[in-house]
């Protein structure tokens, strides 16, 4: 899957400015930024919901320029959005689920086993006769996702998907998107979390509309100062890291977790 | 000096009273807050927080216990809970859907103009409140509300609640959705505002970093009662505690959490980064030695 040169430049702000990024099948992308960076307008472009300005997005091969392309484009690539509330249109949970498939005039099997395998991939099966409004945050975000993962991408866009929740909430939401990973699902990952990003294979740091640094988690929160001078810092677990290496303690590696800072310690 | 202005004892109250959905939200809740407070309240979903919150100003007045805000007894019917709403000023969660006026400065002077004040007093007022939030009144009083970033426009909101001049703010998940940037921003304000403006302040969070980073004492709800209260310091010390509630905790306690489990000899009560790192190297040296 290939996203290249998206410019666009309407509406007298310029979002984004000459980025380049190709997204590889089957990896986990996080996407950080203050507002205003382009993040959420770099999301949208994935899968046409916003369209290049100048340069062009390719999906599979597919220009998102193309608006007859649109259905095919937007079954590769699912975006889930901040606000759980405003991407659930039916109901009750299975019918929210089954409105993708639904409306891909699928046979009525395909559309039930399309909903039971996205309501297993987000642990949802209990839900599925509940309304929307009874259900926690996180839930609501599972099930959004589920009806994302109905139409069957190969890619997932999650828009500060777990801005919104509790840490219980974000927690459910993070152990979905790992499964979902790990099954061979592309995961593009917008967030505000540094210990979130911290989870990504790579990670892209976007400024001012441009690409300010990518690379391994290891590599972008292993230059601090440069981090800060873009009013970003690295996870807690690494700061200490790097305060208690300045005071002496061998701490070995970049740890960016609890556990891999437990482990780099003698 | 120091005084007791909210006291909260024995607080029940049901949601839909008297029908067949009735939910009791509050089983007994007790909350003390001191005119210089600087307060986290914390609690799972559905555990009873935003109906304490709404007693604090007398959206919601108590159906059994005791409610006292400056001195007024909220249980007593009579009782005109009006002047309240502008001593306890509340700012619910992503506020800023609730400006309205296409200009910052207007929709800030909302407030003191529904309370008829002058307009050299409403100007006053305005100017204060957005330097509180760290806008500065020039530079932002005549500038687009709706085209300001998100924390531009969360500290707007706050500042529209400042211009009603509250001695106790109460605010609801401040910095869900904000990015780092509009968190330091908006964290540094609401510390401001309690050291400088000597306004006690409460915030209701999920994000325990916030907490760690902000409150001086905490109260926790579970199930409608208070279930802990203390210092900062000792509440994200009862790491399992905590996890029993279904309440996360700050990650530079999580990390200490888990030195501990791992034999590493460092306090359960450290809250900041360079605190565990002087930690880890007393532990280091003291081995060594």
């Amino acid at each position: 899957m290939t996203v290249a040169y998206p410019v666009p430049g309407g509406g007298g702000t310029v979002a984004l400015a000459g980025v380049s990024l190709e997204v590889t099948e089957g990896e986990w992308l996080a996407i950080i930024g203050h507002n205003g960076s382009g993040k959420s307008t770099l999301a949208k472009l994935m899968n046409g919901l916003l369209l290049p300005g100048r340069g062009e997005v390719l999906v599979g091969g597919m220009s998102t320029r193309d608006t007859s392309l649109h259905r095919a484009i937007r079954q590769v690539v699912g975006v889930v959005f901040q606000d759980p509330e405003d991407q659930i249109v039916a109901t009750l949970v299975e019918e929210d689920v089954a409105f993708g498939p639904e409306n891909l005039g699928l046979a009525r099997d395909e559309v039930r086993s399309r909903v039971d395998s996205a309501l297993d991939a987000v642990d949802a099966q209990t839900l599925r006769q509940r309304a929307p409004h009874q259900l926690s945050g996180g839930q609501k975000q599972r099930v959004a996702i589920a009806g994302v993962l109905a139409m069957r991408p190969r890619c997932i866009v999650l828009d500060e998907s777990t801005a919104m929740l509790d840490p219980e909430g974000r927690h459910e939401v993070l152990e979905v998107v790992r499964r979902l990973h790990e099954a061979g699902t592309t995961i593009v990952l917008v967030t505000h979390f540094m210990a979130e990003a911290a989870l990504a294979d790579r990670i892209v740091v976007l400024s001012e509309g441009r690409i300010a640094l990518a690379g391994t988690p290891q590599l972008i929160f292993g230059d601090r100062a440069r981090l800060q001078a873009l009013d970003l810092d690295v996870p807690p677990v690494t700061a200490v890291a790097e305060r208690a290496r300045a005071l002496g303690v061998p701490v070995r590696g970049m740890p960016l977790t609890s556990r891999e800072f437990v482990s780099a310690l003698d | 000096m120091s005084e007791t202005i909210v006291e909260v004892r024995d607080l029940w109250h049901s949601h839909l009273r008297g029908t067949p959905l009735e939910t009791v939200a509050l089983r007994g809740a007790e909350l003390q807050i001191a005119s210089d407070d600087l307060i986290a309240l914390m609690g799972h979903t559905g555990s009873g927080k935003s109906t304490l919150v709404q007693h604090l100003n007398g959206l919601l007045r108590p159906h059994q216990g005791s409610v006292k805000v400056f001195g007024q007894d909220l249980g007593d019917r009579k009782l005109d809970a009006r002047p309240l709403r502008q001593m306890v000023g509340i700012v619910f969660q992503q506020p800023e859907q609730q400006l309205f006026d296409p200009t910052v400065g207007d929709d800030i002077a909302f407030g003191p103009r529904q309370l008829r004040c002058t307009p050299e007093e409403v100007r006053r007022r305005v100017r204060t409140a957005m330097e509180r939030v760290g806008l500065g009144f020039e530079a932002f009083k005549d500038r687009y509300t709706f085209g300001l970033s998100g924390g531009e426009m969360r500290r707007v909101a706050l500042a529209g609640v400042l211009a009603l001049e509250p001695r106790l703010l109460v605010l609801d998940e401040p910095t869900a959705g904000l990015d780092p940037r509009g968190r330091a921003q908006l964290l540094s304000s609401l510390r401001a505002l309690h050291a400088d403006a000597g306004i006690a302040v409460v915030i209701v969070s999920h994000d325990m970093d916030v907490v760690a980073e902000l409150a001086r004492r905490v109260w926790v709800l579970a199930e409608g009662r208070t279930v802990m209260h203390g210092s900062v310091r000792e509440i994200f010390a009862r790491v399992d505690e905590l996890r029993e509630l279904r309440l996360g905790i700050p990650q530079v306690s999580e990390l200490a959490h888990e030195l501990r489990k791992a034999g590493r000899q460092v306090p359960a009560d450290v809250l900041t980064v360079d605190e565990l790192a002087e930690a880890l190297w007393t532990n280091s040296t003291s081995r060594a030695g």
